[in-house]
């Protein structure tokens, strides 16, 4: 099979998974116990008022008529609108987006600093002590629930020490005499380009918690990979005649393997990368976060269904695009992978 | 009658063949070891928890207005909940909530994706295959929380609605596991033996070759349980599964964080409970799935 058919196969195959998701939700959401036409009336609504929004929700017309119009309305981009709010949930998803996003590109920042020198060391030392216990390290990070590791974050560095703040994405105090303008969403970069240092430094400062707590698991799953990697080309022939040329073993480890070592690990740390967006409705949930894990967590205890249906669908798709991503990368890099 | 001698030794060599991989694991692991001794123990409590408990009432749920938030201390370990209960008697009765949960979730799962799997696997390259396969696909290819909240929000809130959604998201692994192996049983001389008897298709399928492909798949799934306690819990902690009073672990959690400024201990108990419980689960089953098969990933809850 040539790399064209793959990346057609790949891609037919993402668009599956995307219609079925799309598909489950769909007859998920028409099997909700309670009445969207209802919620949408608002409180205590007349049943005058019930029908004009069942008609205006299209919810009169026959299932697979709304399934279709559904489908329409999804490949225009349309993906419904908030029973709480009345606002567009794309609309909402694009705003909350650059926080999620902020938040998880800088955990994943601090699991591959972490994890990949943690990685190297474990295969150099195999099965010593250190090789142990970055094993259990790592299997902890799989094991320790985001949820809680948040908390105890916060009653240590904000509670007991009151080094680190508890929630949020900004002190409040210092947004009213340094407002932080609006470009990319992404608050350390719009701080940083317009110079506000005292914005920025706070931002920075309310990073550290949540990005620590969500960084545990791709933490754990980069140190595994690499590590797996590394030992599987320390016993390659190329290293064996590196080390009996006289190169030095750290020039060895770090320039010979770990470039060779790296390509393997690479998609599976790159889906952790991806997966980190569900860990992020947890941990947004707990550091009141203001991203897309905030509106779905709030969504969840509003019962707004479009607004959990729409964010399932919208992280769906984000999943989806990176891993297809990552498989036409690995293929294109890695002459080696089979397809 | 020859062939069904052959029969019998062939399914016996290969229930054998499990019980020993297991058992070199635990002698040469003191970790695994370890870990099987510390899920035991949860088991242990899990069933006894209501006679075990210091304090038997408070798991009822019911109310002691004077004992509230009390710091730990000898009489109460883990400290008191803003109902004045002993949270180390919930914590405890929390053992056997969590582990039906994931036990429930791991057996509704597999009495789904089994089935569909080895019908896969023994009708391998056909329609009915590709139909099965496709659709897992579509599961696989997503973290299980994402649509765990889906479904669960769908239901309601609701420990049993919490635990039908996961199985929802997570039946899929073991059809894909079960597919696998029921594609390289088919070619057994067992089966073959059964065909030129004449043993029906769907005999074949669901007498001979399911009870042979389950042991491997048993210990996998009994891992699975860890997993599939963490993802449950975390259903609890966003309010879709178990409702107060239940000593639910990631319920507790949830009300805990209420309190972090001035009780520290509500919320950190429970959620340590998940983690050592989970981890153990985690543990053992990193040292056996080394042996069974190396390729196999530890499971994620999202």
């Amino acid at each position: 099979m040539g790399i064209h058919t793959y990346v057609a196969k790949r891609i037919a195959l993402s668009a599956l998974v995307i219609l079925g998701t799309i598909t489950i939700t769909f007859f998920l959401s028409r099997m909700v116990p309670s009445d969207p036409a209802a919620l949408w009336a608002g409180q205590h609504p007349t049943i005058e008022e019930v029908r004009k929004a069942r008609v205006m929700l299209g919810l009169d017309q026959p299932l697979h008529v709304q399934y279709f119009s559904y489908l329409t309305k999804l490949m225009q981009g349309d993906l419904g609108v908030s029973i709480r709010f009345k606002r567009s949930i794309l609309g909402d998803l694009l705003f909350y987006l650059p926080a999620t996003l902020e938040l998880i590109i800088a955990g994943f920042i601090i699991a591959l600093a972490i994890g990949i020198p943690l990685g190297v060391i474990s295969a150099v030392k195999e099965n010593k002590i250190i090789d142990h216990l970055t094993r259990t390290v790592s299997i902890a990070g799989a094991s320790i629930p985001v949820f809680w590791l948040g908390i105890v974050f916060q009653i240590i560095f904000f509670g007991m020490l009151g080094i680190l703040p508890l929630t949020g994405r900004v002190s409040s105090e210092i947004l009213i005499a340094n407002p932080i303008k609006r470009i990319t969403g992404f608050y350390l970069i719009d701080s940083l380009v317009t110079g506000n240092w005292a914005a920025f430094t706070s931002v920075l400062v309310h990073l550290v918690l949540p990005a620590i707590t969500i960084a545990t698991y791709p933490l754990g799953l980069c140190m595994r990979m690499v590590r797996a990697s590394m030992i599987e080309v320390l016993r390659e022939n190329y290293i064996r005649a590196a080390r009996a040329s006289g190169i030095p073993e750290r020039t060895i480890i770090f320039r010979y393997a770990l470039k060779n070592a790296i390509v393997p690990a690479f998609t599976a740390i790159g889906l952790s990368f991806a997966y980190s967006i569900t860990g992020a409705f947890l941990v947004e949930f707990i550091f009141s976060w203001g991203g897309v894990g905030s509106y779905i967590t709030y969504a969840i205890t509003t019962i707004d269904y479009p607004v959990i249906v729409g964010v399932t669908i919208f992280v769906c798709v984000f999943y989806v695009a990176i891993n297809l991503f990552l498989d036409i990368f690995q293929a294109v890099v890695d002459p080696r992978v089979k397809y | 009658m020859e062939s069904g001698k052959s029969v019998r030794r062939s399914v016996g060599r290969h229930k054998f063949a499990e019980a020993r991989i297991v058992a070199s694991v635990l002698r040469r692991d003191p970790l695994s070891v370890g870990s099987l001794a510390l899920i035991l123990l949860v088991v242990f409590i899990g069933i006894f928890a209501p006679l075990i408990a210091p304090y038997k009432e408070d798991i009822l749920g019911i109310p002691r207005p004077g004992f509230k938030f009390l710091p730990p201390s000898l009489s109460h370990l883990f400290g008191t909940d803003y109902l004045g209960r002993d949270v180390f008697s919930l914590v405890l009765m929390g053992a056997r909530i969590s582990l039906m949960a994931g036990l429930l979730v791991v057996v509704l799962s597999l009495l789904v994706g089994c089935p569909l799997g080895v019908i896969a696997g023994y009708f391998r390259g056909t329609v009915v295959d590709e139909a099965i396969m496709r659709v897992t696909d579509i599961f696989l290819a997503l973290p299980p929380l994402l649509l765990a909240i889906a479904i669960a929000a769908t239901l309601g809130p609701g420990l049993e609605n919490a635990m039908i959604a996961t199985a929802i998201s997570w039946w899929p692994w073991y059809t894909r596991l079960m597919r696998a192996q029921a594609a390289s049983l088919r070619e057994r001389p067992f089966v073959e033996a059964a065909r030129g008897l004449g043993v029906s298709e769907l005999a074949i399928v669901f007498r001979h070759i399911l009870p042979n492909a389950l042991a491997p798949i048993i210990v996998q799934s009994t891992m699975d349980i860890g997993s599939a306690i963490l993802l449950t819990s975390a259903l609890s902690f966003l309010g879709l599964g178990a409702q107060p009073p239940t000593p639910e672990w990631g319920l507790m959690v949830n009300l805990g964080r209420q309190h972090i400024r001035n009780y520290w201990w509500y919320a950190t108990f429970p959620g340590l409970a998940i983690f050592v419980t989970v981890m153990a689960f985690n543990v053992l089953g990193d040292g056996l799935r080394k042996a069974l098969d190396p390729r196999l990933r530890m499971r994620r809850a999202w």
